[in-house]
């Protein structure tokens, strides 16, 4: 019986360093090609690190080539001397 | 006024004739700004489910119509394209932006029809918030698209009352635009993200 319960172990443990990845993945992912998941992961990572820096970026943009062109059309804002 | 070196100055207000851009349209751009975020971040967390399901759409569950939905995307495209024209006109005579406005709200509520009558279809189906992970990131992205564009479609109807009754100013129009633009520019991404 003993022997029994051992060698049961013995070949758990067996599949575990057979399989690493098996044992090691949680049950959703488990047996499952992960190369797909990734590259979605690495695409949502780039999506959300570079879209607010598109975004900002876009909208300064904007707005200095407006400055520009108000700038161009129209007198400047001034500070007046004083004689005093 | 005297600073140490500087001898005496007397500092006038700025006056500053036209600003860099309409408070309400840099206020809108603010907001769709942070809505892209959202939109983004629905986009990725979908992105990533889909690519981690074994078969998809999951077993029971239908297939979105993707061709049926090409024809309201091209209407809501065709309302923009109706809301720049609108614009043109307006910037030379605003009365001849009434016909292309009018044309813009048309085509918005078409669009707005058509994904009511596609959420009953759908719910018909079988396809609920509750009975698989698409139906949940289906009615959320796609239904939060669907309250943007009925806010929208609201700015539209409220710019074109104001065009008809002579009291509608550039920067509101301005407004509306932005807003308008940023529902259509994104369902194409949603779509095709979604849908295929």
């Amino acid at each position: 019986m003993m022997a029994l319960r051992a060698a049961w172990t013995a070949l758990v443990c067996g599949l575990f360093v057979a399989l690493p990845r098996a044992a090691w993945a949680c049950a959703v992912c488990t047996g499952q090609d992960d190369a797909a998941f990734s590259l979605a992961m690495l695409k949502g990572t780039a999506l959300l690190s570079l879209l607010p820096l598109a975004l900002i970026g876009s909208l300064v943009w904007y707005l200095r080539r407006r400055a520009r062109e108000i700038a161009a059309s129209g007198p400047a804002p001034r500070v007046q001397e004083s004689s005093r | 006024m005297s600073f140490p070196g500087y001898g005496r100055f007397r500092v006038v207000a700025a006056q500053r004739t036209e600003p860099l851009i309409p408070n309400g349209v840099m206020g809108m751009l603010i907001f769709v700004v942070t809505e892209a975020m959202l939109f983004a971040g629905l986009i990725s967390a979908f992105t990533i489910i889909r690519s981690s399901a074994i078969v998809w759409p999951p077993p029971g569950q239908p297939r979105l119509p993707f061709e049926a939905t090409a024809l309201n995307t091209a209407a809501l495209l065709a309302s923009a394209a109706a809301l720049y024209w609108a614009r043109r006109r307006f910037d030379r005579d605003r009365r001849t932006a009434r016909a292309p406005l009018g044309i813009a709200v048309v085509l918005g509520a078409c669009f707005v029809g058509f994904q009511g009558a596609e959420w009953v279809a759908m719910l018909s189906q079988g396809l609920t918030l509750t009975s698989s992970t698409l139906g949940s990131f289906f009615y959320l992205i796609v239904g939060f698209h669907g309250l943007h564009a009925l806010a929208a479609l609201a700015v539209l109807i409220l710019t074109w009352v104001r065009l008809q009754r002579g009291w509608l100013a550039s920067s509101q129009l301005g407004t509306a635009e932005v807003f308008w633009y940023f529902v259509a520019g994104i369902w194409p991404v949603l779509w095709l993200v979604v849908y295929r």
